[in-house]
């Protein structure tokens, strides 16, 4: 595994988000604190050809189990473990006084908690 | 493969600082360094100075080093995986520093002891008292040292000291004379000899590079892998019909209009038909000595960005940003433009590089309609005017100017932006934040992180055009408006 992608799994080890290697993705347990969610804990993950050039260029993509629905975003399921989809948002990470690994925490946060209840 | 030697200002200061006695004595220092691999250029990027300690180092006369300090520092700089560098000072010299015959044996003896520890040549480093020059050599056996080409010192004031026999002086011509009556000969002789690229060879870049040639520079590249499109004609200046016609390079398009263009007797133009996202347009990148970053894209910005810092390399960025209304008509325009240095934030901390849009630029979905309109994301804004695309050029073209002959000893400015529709120039007070990963890279040379991937489809495009076969009448115009350009560019 190269040097920016074991610095990944550190980062966000050390942010609280305890991360380990999985095929072409990495993945990490993130609560939800909002939206349909709530109060649970779900496993999500980033494709390691994102993280080449950690920390100067953060992941796009964030995978998550595709029951875990959105009113708007482009998918795929690039790099995807059996079951997720990764989702496509804008993240513009510009105040560097904050540690790389926990700004993508809480945007990837703010992301699933804005998930909508899945349709019966 | 040429040599020299990188730090950044702050680094220098403190070199400095110590060597230059207020006794007016000689002194000597040891400091690290990291390689920073270009195609034709290797450069020793100073990383961290090493101070004596009382009693390792002799001050009377002429100074020495103990071994105790050699071995010392030696230790340290293998533990970190540097190579390591003797400098020394002459207070009374100017100019480029030779090497006496003792000064000669001392890093001779030495160069043993610090290639076993580091696996690296050892630098040596003299610094002249007098007007503030630095020499460099490489010493890759014990026998006799590689000279360097130039020591350059990089902050918001780039201060180069260059090896006149490896590099001279060129000849003030006719043509100049109104330039160096703005600057006078000593600055013509230092900026002359820069070695600038341009990355990318649009409206704004085919503009700078032609000002460069014009300023007499001797050696310019242009990197671009893109070709000259009708749509292009309204902003790049200098094109023609026949340019477009022929789908001809912007690269090449750009080297005639800066033999055209300029002033020097002779003119070295590097066309680089690479993309600067390309670990093969890094290695290109790392040979010249500013920057100039004329592209619209994150993933480029990144790469440069990134080279600004690691390997002190300045890298001057701008661009444009047009807005309309509804109905049509112009709301506004802003044109920033930045230098980035240590001491001055880079694009990622300005909001000028927006890094987490990089992975998408790398898949090519800044441009998808599909994907655009899925992300409910604004399509790009390509609108640009010719007239405005020359206050882009113009302010970058200032930055240099601020960059290299530091008018008012202030190198260059803070980030720039102009809004045209309230006609205010302001200059920004941001700088990185702590955690700024491109300016936490600074000085890491080689192993700075690599944000450039091999890729095809730039070569498959550059390779296709190559073969493209064009009609009878557009060769045989091609080959006559060569031949006038050739004999109109013999004209003294
Ligand atoms: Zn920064």
């Amino acid at each position: 595994m190269s040097e920016a992608s074991q610095q990944f799994i550190a980062d966000m080890t050390a942010a609280g988000a305890s991360a380990r290697a999985d095929g072409p993705r990495i993945l990490y347990d993130v609560v939800a604190v909002g939206g349909a969610l709530a109060g649970q804990t779900i496993t999500t993950g980033v494709s390691i050809s994102e993280v080449q050039s950690w920390p100067a260029v953060p992941p796009h993509w964030i995978h998550l189990p595709a029951s875990v629905h959105f009113t708007e975003t482009n998918m795929d399921e690039t790099d995807c473990a059996p079951g997720y989809v990764r989702h496509s948002r804008d993240y513009n990470y510009t105040d560097t006084s904050i540690r790389p690994a926990r700004a993508w925490l809480s945007h990837v946060r703010g992301f699933i908690s804005i998930a909508i209840a899945e349709a019966a | 493969m040429r040599y020299s030697v990188a730090m950044s200002g702050d680094t220098e200061a403190v070199m400095r600082d110590h060597l230059l006695r207020e006794d007016g004595q000689e002194d000597v220092l040891i400091a690290t360094y990291v390689l920073s691999t270009g195609i034709e250029r290797t450069t020793a990027v100073i990383r961290s100075v090493i101070l004596p300690r009382d009693g390792e180092r002799h001050v009377h006369g002429n100074a020495s080093f103990t071994s105790a300090y050699v071995l010392r520092a030696a230790h340290e700089a293998r533990v970190a995986g540097h190579g390591l560098a003797l400098l020394h000072s002459h207070p009374g010299g100017h100019g480029w520093q030779r090497l006496s015959r003792t000064d000669w044996e001392t890093e001779s003896d030495y160069e043993r002891v610090a290639r076993s520890a580091t696996k690296m040549p050892m630098l040596g480093m003299t610094l002249g008292g007098e007007n503030i020059a630095w020499s460099a050599r490489f010493w890759f056996d014990r026998t006799e040292p590689t000279w360097a080409e130039s020591v350059r010192s990089v902050s918001p004031v780039l201060a180069v000291t260059w090896n006149d026999e490896l590099r001279p002086v060129p000849k003030i011509t006719g043509a100049q004379e109104r330039t160096v009556s703005s600057w006078g000969d000593r600055s013509q002789g230092r900026i002359a000899r820069l070695r600038v690229l341009v990355v990318g060879a649009g409206s704004v870049g085919l503009d700078v590079a032609q000002r460069l040639a014009a300023t007499g520079l001797i050696t310019v590249g242009v990197m671009d892998y893109d070709a000259v499109e009708r749509r292009n004609l309204d902003r790049m200046i200098g094109a023609t019909r026949l340019d477009a016609a022929l789908g001809r390079a912007k690269v090449d398009v750009a080297a005639r209009l800066m033999k055209s263009a300029a002033t020097a007797d002779v003119i070295d133009v590097r066309r680089h038909e690479v993309s600067i996202t390309d670990p093969v347009g890094v290695s290109i990148a790392l040979d010249y000595d500013v920057i100039f970053s004329c592209v619209d894209r994150p993933w480029p910005r990144a790469v440069l960005n990134g080279i600004a810092y690691a390997d002190l390399i300045p890298v001057i960025d701008g661009g444009i940003a047009l807005t309309t209304f509804p109905d049509g008509h112009m709301r506004n325009g802003i044109w920033r433009t930045h230098t980035l240095t240590p001491g001055r934030p880079c694009m990622a901390c300005i909001g000028q590089l927006v890094a987490g849009e990089v992975s998408l630029d790398k898949l090519g979905l800044l441009e998808d309609p599909e994907y655009i309109e899925g992300a409910g994301r604004e399509a790009p804004s390509h609108q640009n005017v010719a007239a405005l695309s020359a206050s882009v050029s113009a302010s970058l073209l200032a930055q240099f100017v601020s960059l290299v002959a530091h008018p008012g000893s202030r190198g260059a400015p803070a980030p720039l932006h102009y809004v045209l529709s309230t006609h205010t120039l302001m200059q920004s007070d941001t700088s990185c934040g702590p955690y700024c990963a491109y300016e936490n890279a600074t000085r890491t040379g080689d192993r700075r992180t690599p944000i450039a991937e091999h890729r095809n489809d730039w070569r498959e495009e550059v390779e296709a055009r190559k073969a493209k076969r064009h009609p009878l009448r557009l060769r045989i115009l091609s080959s006559v408006e060569y031949l006038l350009q050739r004999y109109t560019n013999r004209l003294r």
